[in-house]
């Protein structure tokens, strides 16, 4: 039996893969990756409005892009010269492009050699059996996506292409799909590849992330490896909110960095490579990984720095507070924190914060 | 320019060319030799060749009409071409009766053809404007092949379009031919005599610079 991590396992793999730009598709630079069986695997794209090649990577496995050097493989199969319909994978696109003049039922036995009684079972483990007879237009978007999710693994695939929906669904119809796409991914050993930008699509959902900016891939790993241990400053605010403290190094010991900040205010850092004293650089901390306590600095412990409260916003579960570490005026480093709703209101606009320096990461400038 | 697309736009410039011809022949010829007599025309209409000029004013509209409708879409090139093949629907109506109703057999069939090919491409791209072209991916996706999609998918969406230029073809066709058949004498020849040669040139002009008026429009389109 195949298990996760063996070699042949791999379900979908891209081998030094390079692509020409084309228009609205960033190209890929040396990109290798590969999806193994029963995994779900996810496409960051990070870099904001400019395309980060997820797109892209997804498209060379549909067959709907050429890679001008480099593999791309399925199934053990390099796939360069073959048509996408020879393929056997499923797809969803960021719009779920259902066919107007057929119903649910006809979507589900859309692919080649699908059954009744395969379509069936299909519709009902999506909960789409109510809908068997509705055409697509009359459909709200969460069953839209649904449907599009019953065409691709009506021919029982092994690889789904999974593009994030460009409409937002509800949390709990987004949740519920995800649930069910990991009891597939358990039971069948299908292998999902999912594009998406939003690094919260990913937590409890992806086995292993790509974060994929420009076209180059920047880490891969588990989501809280690449939130907890990021390999740059890209990676870091694509994995979730952070806080930029830029400043200069004064030394770097091990794998902790000493950084001065604007005012003087010394933080120390974990960093990953050798800093140099004199380096410019920037310390990428989460806002939730910084304690915040009305004390004075010394009762605090060492490291701990005093700040001024300048904002306190209600975020439903949580609250954030944004700090000066300058206690005299609104111009010093700044932080976004992140507390629990549920905690004690600060009653002192002056207080201390502190963390522990391997959540505090010093990426060097230019990197960043 | 890959292969495919090449083949879809030398197939869309014959048919566009074609068009052109369409109007553009039975026009020189008109004014080469112009008809004096009532009694060709008649005799012309009588003879059964108006529902010829109808049956394939209507198989214009399904063949090469669809198949117009299907490249301007997939290749999406709105530009002149488009306006080649809608021709006769730019060009104004007292241009086009004349021709279908002169003493030349051959030109009675050219300009109905031609008016069914515009219709047929014109109502088939209209059904097409409203699918999202992501479909053909989404089959491909699903392991259908080309040809399979167009029989399952483009065809079926297509239909509503082909029927309504079925329908307008056979009845422009039929306005301009049968009735005026039945009625023994075509009103329209009362316009061409009116109308003196340099003004039909004018027209023609005219109607060729709508023509490139609206190809530029539809390219503007494009870019948004």
């Amino acid at each position: 039996m195949l298990t996760p991590n063996d070699p042949a396992a791999a379900v979908a793999t891209l081998s030094q893969v390079h692509t020409k730009p084309r228009p609205g598709q960033a190209p890929l630079h040396d990109v290798s990756l590969t999806v193994r069986r029963g995994e779900i695997f996810t496409l960051l794209g990070t870099g904001g409005a400019a395309p980060s090649g997820a797109a892209t990577a997804l498209a060379l496995f549909a067959g709907f892009a050429r890679a001008s050097a480099g593999q791309v493989i399925l199934g053990g199969r390099q796939m360069d010269a073959t048509p996408p319909h020879r393929r056997w994978i499923g797809m969803v696109s960021r719009t779920p492009t259902l066919f107007p003049h057929l119903d649910v039922e006809s979507h589900a036995r859309f692919a080649p050699g699908v059954t009744s009684a395969q379509a069936d079972a299909l519709l009902h483990r999506l909960e789409l059996s109510a809908f068997a007879r509705r055409k697509p237009a009359t459909l709200p978007p969460e069953i839209q996506f649904r449907v599009a999710l019953a065409r691709a693994l009506a021919s029982s695939p092994p690889l789904l292409l999974l593009e994030s929906p460009v409409v937002t669904l509800p949390p709990t119809a987004s949740t519920s799909i995800k649930i069910m796409l990991r009891a597939l991914v358990a039971e069948t050993g299908l292998a999902i590849l999912h594009a998406t930008d939003d690094a919260h699509s990913s937590y409890g959902f992806s086995d292993r992330v790509g974060v994929i900016q420009s076209g180059a891939l920047r880490q891969v790993g588990t989501p809280q490896e690449l939130y907890d241990r990021p390999a740059s400053l890209a990676v870091a605010q694509a994995m979730g909110p952070v806080n930029r403290l830029a400043g200069t190094v004064v030394d770097c010991e091990d794998d902790i960095a000493r950084v001065r900040l604007a005012g003087g205010i010394i933080v120390e850092g974990h960093t990953a490579e050798e800093l140099h004293a004199g380096e410019a650089c920037v310390i990428a901390l989460r806002p939730e990984r910084i304690a915040v306590a009305a004390v004075q600095a010394d009762e605090m412990g060492f490291g701990a720095l005093p700040a001024r409260l300048l904002e306190t916003v209600f975020a439903g579960d949580h609250t954030k507070m944004r700090f000066s570490l300058d206690t005299r005026t609104e111009h010093g480093p700044e932080l976004i924190v992140s507390r629990p709703s549920s905690a004690t209101a600060m009653r002192s606009n002056v207080v201390c914060l502190a963390w522990q320096p391997h959540h505090a990461h010093a990426f060097r400038t230019e990197q960043a | 320019m890959s292969m495919r697309r090449a083949v879809g736009l030398i197939v869309l410039g014959g048919l566009g060319l074609l068009q052109f011809l369409a109007l553009a022949v039975p026009m020189a010829m008109l004014l080469a030799r112009p008809p004096h007599s009532l009694d060709g025309i008649s005799r012309l209409m009588l003879a059964g060749d108006a529902p010829l000029a109808l049956g394939l004013s209507v198989a214009s509209a399904i063949v090469p009409g669809s198949i117009a409708a299907l490249l301007l879409w997939r290749l999406r090139t709105w530009g002149i071409l488009a306006g080649l093949l809608l021709l006769p629907l730019l060009v104004p109506t007292t241009l086009l009766t004349p021709y279908s109703d002169t003493s030349s057999e051959l030109l009675l069939l050219i300009t109905h053809a031609g008016q069914g090919l515009a219709f047929g491409t014109a109502c088939g791209l209209l059904s097409l404007l409203g699918v999202e072209p992501g479909v053909l991916r989404a089959a491909a996706c699903c392991g259908v092949s080309p040809a399979s999609a167009l029989r399952r998918l483009l065809l079926p969406m297509m239909a509503p379009g082909i029927l309504a230029g079925i329908m307008l073809a056979a009845t422009a066709s039929a306005g301009s031919s049968i009735v005026q058949a039945l009625q023994g004498i075509p009103m329209s020849l009362l316009t061409f005599q009116t109308v003196p040669p340099p003004i039909w040139l004018a027209a023609g002009g005219l109607a060729l610079l709508v023509c490139a008026l609206f190809g530029a429009a539809l390219a503007l389109m494009r870019r948004g």
